[in-house]
């Protein structure tokens, strides 16, 4: 057992993705044919051994909480720690939380009761496989302060939105912190929301921004705490995506259609966890057409699908064209109809014959339970 | 505490089911893999939650660790319970001496205490042999409805194959007036399907007495259900109409496998309206490669699927690689086919492994009944090996033997 606790942030990037996240929080936005996002990053803490971790939602959380249910399939119902998910709610006089710091700060007696030494906190906008154990064990034998997780990108961006990148020495000590930069130019330390600290330094921090009135955890805590402060990166250097945009969940939804990054994500002995639906396995039909692509159970196929996921109880009907897109939970393609480069969500409708075409750099979104 | 329920289950999984060759060499009967995702213990479960049964004992004997891994707290069919739940019953050592379970009255003869902690008014009977999806609250309002000390289930089943069945012969209102288990010339086509709704009171007292007969083989169908006939105790047929079959041999779990494809109107396994819960791998959703081809087929979810697949149906976590073919078959769960083997008419057990250009089984001559072959679960077929139709392949990696594949 890992002597940490974590705290996932279920709707920092909310805006990231309008479409997807009217009715829901981002750690609940479908992926990956049964997965939704907070998936990934709650499995890689149960596969690190940590057994208590606190979920933050603000709004729109019903669909997380129905997610989450009492974490038994995480292995998180447990009698000491487990999964707790905390919906929004304030102290006297504070409204809805900004930031991860009033974030951490509504819930600060979860944090002072946690009976272990280290937090490791953590967004939900990242898809990854990370043995954190290594993370934290890094972070003890280096006598960090704080610990920030990080991969190497070659960008050439200009303003990048949302994202945060570190400057670091020779040592791996982080030296400057730009959040939301004007550019993102050559080999950098892209930040993915992943920090390990004590949880002592963790309640002092929240002590300390309320008087200083520091909004932003890592533009104004450590970008401000560089020179005092040890504060280190952690390279990651496997598959990681972030989902800071609906091209960036686009491209991470296509890029599972990759076996080298399944087998990244996926490896056996440290699976993602996720909510099951018993649903019946996956039916084709007489005429199916289907290849490279990813199918969840309880779909029915009859027509073609060709470079697509296709999530639990999809109905692609006789004569209907499926490409290079992503269909999320119960969504149905009429006969005749064709999409290509689309991201459908939940329960939506394609009539007979319609065609939906966007670009893989531009593509088109449909909101959940909508009829085209 | 004891809460009172009306109605308990006590579900008979004991049996080795040794008709089932290779495959139950290692698990019991109701363990073994169906429809890509299930296994065959999953119906009865599934109905009895889905039925308002919350109380269900599972009475185990034969290599028990694979049922008893996969029910564990029940939590899959909704049913780890605060007060019953399902309870894996072994055969245990008792103050008046030990013994295994003799036979299927006896079974329930030695769990007598786990059924009155529940105090219950009616005992549901039921085994872990058959695919079929069946409402027992409805058999139960019958069995109230008549004050019937004991109902059978009755299905009717085609005349020429009466005498492979218990048959029974009903009046006017139901009430059996005869039973005959496998008779050579059959009065009726009414089949016991093996499921029965007793009084508890009742069948206390024909369990104890029947304990007491040196002669019995303990049996509900040879024994329990004769003697309360012949006592004119009040026995009610209840008939069900749907599908059903015994899944015992090799052909009749091949052909209940492709009924999920050929006649999936008969038994829906997609009814969300009566789902049927399984134990389900964590794994994520299976892939069709660049080249694949899929048709007529049922595919579970964590496998790959690259070659050419008609006519089947694929487990979970099953690997069928590049320029595989698979025609007409059951692959379970774990189960590889490597690069140009072909496999007819089969069925895989989990964790098999077809090498490269192993041809398995061969097509259905025409006019002919198809000849079912069967790799057992963990065996290699060898590079372009040829295994002839109706072989049954034993060769269990002594190191793999009885892996659990989950």
């Amino acid at each position: 057992m890992s002597n940490a606790f974590g705290i996932i942030f279920a709707n920092i990037h909310d805006e990231a993705l309008p479409q997807l996240t009217r009715n829901r929080t981002l750690g609940a936005v479908p992926l990956g044919g049964r997965y939704r996002l907070i998936d990934f990053i709650l499995s890689d803490m149960v596969n690190s051994g940590i057994t208590s971790v606190g979920v933050i939602a603000r709004n729109n959380y019903h669909s997380l909480v129905n997610h989450l249910g009492s974490g038994k399939e995480w292995d998180l119902s447990r009698k000491f720690g487990g999964l707790t998910v905390f919906p929004p709610y304030s102290t006297a006089g504070a409204g809805l939380y900004h930031g991860r710091l009033e974030a951490m700060k509504n819930i600060m007696s979860y944090i002072v009761r946690a009976r272990e030494e280290y937090a490791v906190l953590a967004d939900s906008n990242v898809i990854l496989n990370i043995d954190l154990e290594k993370v934290v064990a890094q972070h003890e034998e280096s006598n960090a302060d704080v610990t920030c997780v990080y991969q190497t990108l070659e960008l050439n961006e200009r303003n990048p939105r949302d994202r945060v990148l570190y400057d670091t020495d020779a040592n791996g000590r982080i030296r400057a912190v730009r959040a939301d930069p004007r550019t993102a130019e050559g080999t950098c330390c892209n930040s993915l929301g992943i920090w390990v600290l004590k949880k002592d330094l963790l309640i002092r921090i929240l002590d300390d921004a309320q008087t200083s009135g520091a909004k932003s955890f890592e533009r104004d805590v450590l970008g401000r705490h560089c020179d005092d402060w040890r504060i280190l990166g952690y390279e990651f250097e496997g598959y990681a995506a972030q989902i800071r945009s609906v091209q960036g969940y686009y491209k991470a939804g296509t890029d599972l259609l990759d076996s080298n990054v399944r087998a990244e994500l996926f490896p056996r002995q440290r699976p993602i966890y996720t909510r099951v639906h018993d649903e019946a396995p996956a039916c084709y039909a007489e005429g199916a057409k289907v290849t490279g692509s990813l199918v969840a159970n309880g779909c029915r196929i009859e027509g073609t699908v060709e470079n697509s996921i296709l999530g639990r109880g999809v109905y692609v009907a006789k004569g209907a064209v499926v490409r290079n897109s992503l269909l999320m939970q119960g969504v149905a393609i009429s006969e005749g109809a064709s999409v290509d480069c689309a991201i459908i969500d939940k329960n939506a409708y394609v009539a007979p014959g319609r065609n939906l075409s966007g670009a893989p750099t531009y593509p088109i979104v449909i909101e959940k339970g909508s009829r085209v | 505490m004891i809460q009172k329920k009306k109605c308990i289950a006590m579900l008979l999984a004991g049996g080795q089911g040794s008709r089932l060759k290779v495959l139950t060499k290692n698990v019991a009967k109701p363990a073994v893999p169906f429809g890509a995702k299930f296994r065959i213990i999953d119906f009865p479960l599934s109905n009895c939650i889905n039925s308002d049964i919350t109380v269900v004992g599972v009475l185990t004997q034969y290599q028990p660790l694979v049922l008893n891994r996969y029910i564990r707290t029940g939590l899959p069919w909704d049913l780890d319970r605060l007060y019953g739940g399902v309870y894996v019953l072994p055969p245990y050592q008792q103050n008046s001496g030990a013994d295994w379970y003799k036979g299927t009255a006896n079974a329930i003869y030695q769990n007598f205490a786990f059924i009155e902690q529940y105090d219950p008014e009616h005992v549901l009977i039921l085994s872990g042999d058959h695919i079929y999806t069946m409402d027992y609250s409805k058999m139960l309002e019958a069995h109230e409805t008549s004050g019937a000390d004991a109902t059978v289930a009755v299905i009717d089943v085609p005349m020429e194959e009466a005498s492979r069945f218990g048959i029974l012969a009903t009046d006017d209102e139901g009430r059996i007036t005869e039973f005959q288990e496998k008779p050579k010339v059959p009065k009726s086509n009414q089949a016991s399907m093996g499921i029965y709704i007793f009084k508890w009171s009742k069948l206390k007292e024909y369990l104890t007495r029947d304990e007491a007969d040196p002669t019995s083989s303990n049996d509900f169908g040879k024994n329990i259900i004769p003697t309360m006939l012949n006592d004119g105790q009040r026995l009610f047929a209840y008939s069900f109409h749907g599908y059903w079959k015994d899944v015992g041999t090799i052909d009749s779990l091949w052909e209940a496998n492709m009924d999920l494809i050929f006649h999936p109107d008969e038994l829906k396994i997609d009814n969300p309206d009566w789902k049927i819960y399984a134990r389900n791998p964590v794994c994520p959703p299976h892939y069709t490669g660049p080249n694949a081809s899929i048709v007529n087929s049922i595919v579970s979810e964590g496998g790959t699927v690259c070659g050419k697949v008609q006519d089947s149906v694929i487990f979970f976590k099953v690997d069928l690689k590049e320029n595989s073919e698979i025609y007409s078959s059951v692959v379970m769960q774990h189960a590889v086919v490597e690069p140009g083997a072909k496999v007819y008419n089969a069925i895989i057990g989990d964790g098999a492994v077809i090498k490269r250009g192993a041809v398995v089984g061969a097509p259905t001559e025409e006019g002919k009944a198809p000849v079912i072959t069967v790799v057992g679960p963990n065996s290699v077929v060898n590079e372009n090996e040829i295994v002839p139709a109706g072989e049954i392949i034993d060769r269990e990696d002594a190191e793999k033997e009885g892996a659990h594949n989950v």
